[in-house]
């Protein structure tokens, strides 16, 4: 098999987008705070390269399985990064809160529910199981993480809780992408999936811009530096520390009159 | 184009409005405290009678106070509403002396958990006021997050007064 020129440009744009976006999570040290994020963008490096072999080289059967394949783990690593995110977010203090882990999973549970439903309502135009399969679980992961990062941002908000800088544009970025997915998605439901039909092709290929467009924010933003904090001097760290203790008797008396 | 795919589209398009209209409420609604200036920040206080609720939250450690003398002192569900709201700007004062001074993070965590305590004794009083028995309630309830209301207070400006921001004096004149 042989690339067509717009596939054969979007595949070069995307491995080039995917090295430069690794090279600027390692070289500005974003990639220690972003592990699983960095891991993402790096087994995509390797997704793109060993797609583009099964492509030339394999067969049709071969590509399809190793195309799905690395999807699947692609979906895994991408809700691996709503974890990661949400850590950051929902851990100020190194462990969960307490008020928002319940919210959270409810959030979860919630998000399942609603791409489930929704996903039982499509009717995909396919021929066949394998088919239905591939077109449902692909619209089913990208209503969840659109939710997710929606729900997140959401109950940040009502729990009071602020995004730091590159967390905020690496959630922002993947939930823009999956809101635009859930569309891309609709429309493989209703389009014939065969290779080479005007409508797959021209979603597919939206499909892939828009990412292409994620990446180069990914890589303007978390290139810049976050807003840089001013330190403490010694004696106000100090003082810091006998106000926490404090706070952690006024918190005992506050339990006590729950009893 | 059939009933069940036309079904899709109509839910589909539901969901897709709602995702964004929530996305962009809360979105925005984050960047506009995150934007916000200590003047606006300090305007959006409501002024409440630190004399009475000082006289509940010392009263409440050990006596019986009757119901309908915390329902006066703090001013019924109004009242509350109104220290709740106080809460959320106490958190956005926190958060940003935060900005300045990450250090102080731990002291907001703590802010903030006490505020969600707060909205969490709010609602049982909602409850308990729909179902007819906000008396007995209130007076279990009230005293609680007049209590911690103060607490809070005491916390902001112990903070303020520990990262030497000169906004201290102006906090202490309105809170």
């Amino acid at each position: 098999m042989q690339f067509a020129g717009v596939d054969l440009l979007l595949w070069a744009i995307g491995l080039l987008g995917h090295v430069v976006l690794l090279l600027v999570l390692c070289f500005r040290r974003r990639a220690a705070h972003f592990q699983v994020f960095t891991t993402l963008i790096a087994t995509n490096v390797i997704r793109t390269i060993a797609l583009y072999f099964t492509f030339r080289l394999g067969t049709r059967h071969a590509y399809f399985v190793t195309y799905w394949s690395l999807a699947i783990l692609d979906v895994a690593l991408q809700l691996a990064v709503v974890y990661e995110m949400a850590s950051h977010v929902f851990r100020p203090l190194g462990t969960w809160s307490r008020d928002v882990h319940r919210g959270f999973l409810w959030l979860i549970g919630g998000s399942i529910t609603v791409a489930s439903l929704l996903t039982w309502m499509a009717a995909p135009a396919a021929h066949s199981l394998k088919e239905v399969v591939v077109i449902r679980g692909s619209f089913f992961s990208a209503a969840l993480m659109s939710e997710l990062f929606v729900g997140m941002v959401a109950f940040s908000v009502i729990a009071g809780l602020p995004w730091k800088t590159h967390v905020a544009r690496i959630s922002q970025g993947l939930g823009a992408y999956s809101i635009v997915c859930i569309l891309i998605e609709a429309g493989h439901s209703y389009s014939i999936i065969t290779p080479g039909i005007p409508t797959y092709v021209l979603l597919s290929h939206i499909r892939m811009a828009v990412y292409l467009v994620c990446i180069t924010y990914w890589i303007v933003m978390l290139w810049r530096n976050a807003p840089r904090p001013k330190d403490l001097p010694d004696e106000m760290r100090r003082q810091l520390s006998l106000l926490q203790s404090r706070v952690a008797y006024d918190l005992y008396r506050i339990r006590s009159w729950r009893g | 184009m059939d009933t069940r795919t036309f079904d899709f589209a109509i839910v589909l398009a539901c969901f897709l409005v709602s995702l964004l209209a929530i996305g962009g409420y809360y979105y925005f609604h984050a960047r506009k405290v995150a934007k916000d200036e200590w003047s606006n920040l300090l305007s959006r206080l409501i002024l409440l009678d630190r004399n009475k609720i000082e006289i509940v939250a010392l009263e409440q450690s050990g006596t019986d106070l009757d119901p309908a003398r915390v329902l006066e002192l703090i001013g019924g569900l109004d009242g509350l509403k109104a220290l709740n709201a106080n809460c959320d700007v106490l958190i956005d004062l926190a958060c940003h002396c935060q900005r300045w001074y990450p250090e102080a993070l731990l002291v907001a965590e703590q802010l903030r958990i006490n505020a969600r305590e707060i909205k969490w004794h709010l609602t049982r009083l909602e409850g308990a006021a729909r179902m007819g028995n906000l008396g007995s309630a209130f007076a279990d309830y009230a005293q609680r997050v007049a209590a911690i209301y103060q607490l809070m207070t005491q916390h902001l400006l112990a903070l303020y007064e520990q990262t030497n921001l000169p906004e201290l004096a102006e906090l202490q004149r309105v809170i």
